[in-house]
């Protein structure tokens, strides 16, 4: 069966995915190439330097502080207006209610993984092409603490642990992209559901700064130098994610058109 | 093929749409169902095809409950209010993808279809750029071309030229000969007269047959 049009990337796909890489091609610029300030103590060492390896970075900093709004934006908009030009009843009627389900879900989910994961993984790859693949030294205080969840992978393991957490990251993006998609569903303004994943994000953001719960800000929970402080970020996001995969199952069920 | 709506109803925040319908509708027919703005037309349509669920009674489609033994009929095509397609796609491209679902139907199918509704000086064009009438010719297009046993168009002339409604006409009656069930739904009586063997008049959410 030919889907490849069905799950093709759209245009608002690729405006994300476009911020995505030009704020990785920014990092490669001043945080790779052009950085050489050994007075912040950031060691030569590909899986420091690269744009998830820590938050020091205005770029870094940046991508995981509009990390949802990109997977929002890419998928939220575009599904909005075809839901709206009933466009799915013609995919509907003919696959069934649970294949439908199964594959609008998969390909929104998909676009929401590539717009944080092409990003991603093209600054590690330029990165290690400019940087040493080195063992991290958990004594140098950049990358997670010794007593952190994954630490113990990325001290022994370090590439597997960074593509691990591209892959987890993306995952994470896949799961806002689909939480619009359940937004538009229930929501009269698109535009709305495709900022209200930003808000929630934010808000813990905001919350986690005011009163010092580092464990509940999921901009660094996402940001692999940085890592998981604690069992609630990943609670959090498991739980999000399988609420988020419930609730399209459900109105995929049963939604009305 | 038959399909069997009995004692259907609907409501949508406390608004009666539909109310106790209950009709029969048999394979090689064509029937038609006109009605104001807002009668109810649309919802009946959508209702047979699966796209919404009753709140009481049921529709039997060749022994099968909708919603049910099935979530749609296995071969129905249907084109509901103003179709909706993507834009940066060729009329083409656009019914390879809805009929790469089923595979059911070759390339050359999907081109008699687009050459049937009119639309071969305008293979060329995106569907951004087509105009009401051209977009509407791609939606009966797409809902005839894989020949289903039931068809249902929702107010299928609209934005239609005179010559383009014949053709439709035409389409119609050849389907309803090979044994097609046709349902057309319109507030144009005169356009429902033509094709036409069973007419009803759709009011306030009931049903009741005119001719």
């Amino acid at each position: 069966m030919d889907f490849k049009k069905f799950i093709s990337i759209h245009k608002i796909s690729i405006v994300s995915i476009a911020i995505g890489i030009g704020i990785a091609l920014w990092h490669f610029e001043k945080g790779v190439l052009m950085w050489n300030n050994p007075a912040y103590g950031i060691p030569e060492n590909a899986y420091i330097s690269w744009l998830g390896g820590t938050l020091f970075f205005s770029q870094s900093y940046w991508f995981y502080l509009i990390f949802p709004l990109l997977a929002s934006i890419a998928t939220g908009i575009e599904y909005g207006i075809l839901k709206k030009n009933k466009y799915f009843y013609q995919y509907r009627i003919r696959m069934g209610k649970a294949r439908y389900t199964m594959l609008l879900g998969f390909r929104i989910f998909a676009i929401g993984f590539l717009v944080i994961a092409i990003p991603l993984a093209l600054n590690f790859i330029l990165t290690m092409m400019v940087k040493p693949l080195l063992y991290p030294d958990s004594l140098v205080a950049i990358g997670p603490y010794a007593n952190e969840i994954g630490a113990k992978l990325f001290y022994s393991h370090p590439m597997v642990y960074t593509i691990g957490y591209i892959i987890f990251d993306g995952i994470f993006a896949g799961t806002i992209s689909l939480f619009t998609a359940v937004l538009c569903n229930c929501m009269e303004n698109y535009f709305l559901a495709v900022i209200v994943p930003y808000g929630i994000y934010y808000a813990l953001v905001t919350i986690s700064n005011l009163f010092a719960w580092e464990c509940i800000s999921l901009n660094m929970a996402l940001n692999p130098g940085h890592g998981l402080k604690g069992i609630a970020c990943f609670v959090e996001i498991i739980v999000f994610t399988i609420t988020t995969i419930f609730l399209w199952i459900i109105q995929g069920a049963k939604e009305d058109n | 093929m038959n399909i069997s709506v009995q004692n259907v109803s609907k409501k949508i925040k406390n608004n009666e749409i539909l109310k106790n319908i209950s009709v029969e509708f048999e394979s090689g027919n064509i029937y038609g169902i006109r009605g104001k703005n807002g009668s109810g037309k649309t919802m009946l349509i959508k209702a047979i095809c699966g796209l919404i669920k009753t709140d009481e009674g049921r529709i039997i489609v060749d022994g099968k409950v909708i919603g049910k033994d099935m979530d749609f009929p296995e071969s129905i095509g249907v084109l509901i209010e103003n179709p909706g397609f993507p834009g940066g796609l060729k009329a083409f491209d656009n019914l390879k993808v809805i009929a790469s679902i089923k595979n059911k139907i070759t390339d050359k199918d999907i081109e008699e279809a687009l050459i049937k509704v009119g639309l071969e000086r305008d293979l060329e064009k995106r569907y951004r750029q087509y105009s009401l009438g051209m977009r509407q010719k791609l939606g009966i297009a797409a809902a005839i071309m894989e020949h289903p046993d039931i068809i249902l168009l929702d107010e299928p002339t609209n934005g239609l030229d005179d010559e383009s409604v014949m053709k439709l006409q035409n389409i119609l009656k050849t389907e309803r000969d090979k044994g097609a069930l046709i349902i057309v739904v319109s507030h144009d009586f005169e356009e429902l007269e033509i094709l036409s063997n069973e007419i009803y008049q759709m009011k306030e959410g009931c049903l009741e047959k005119l001719h």
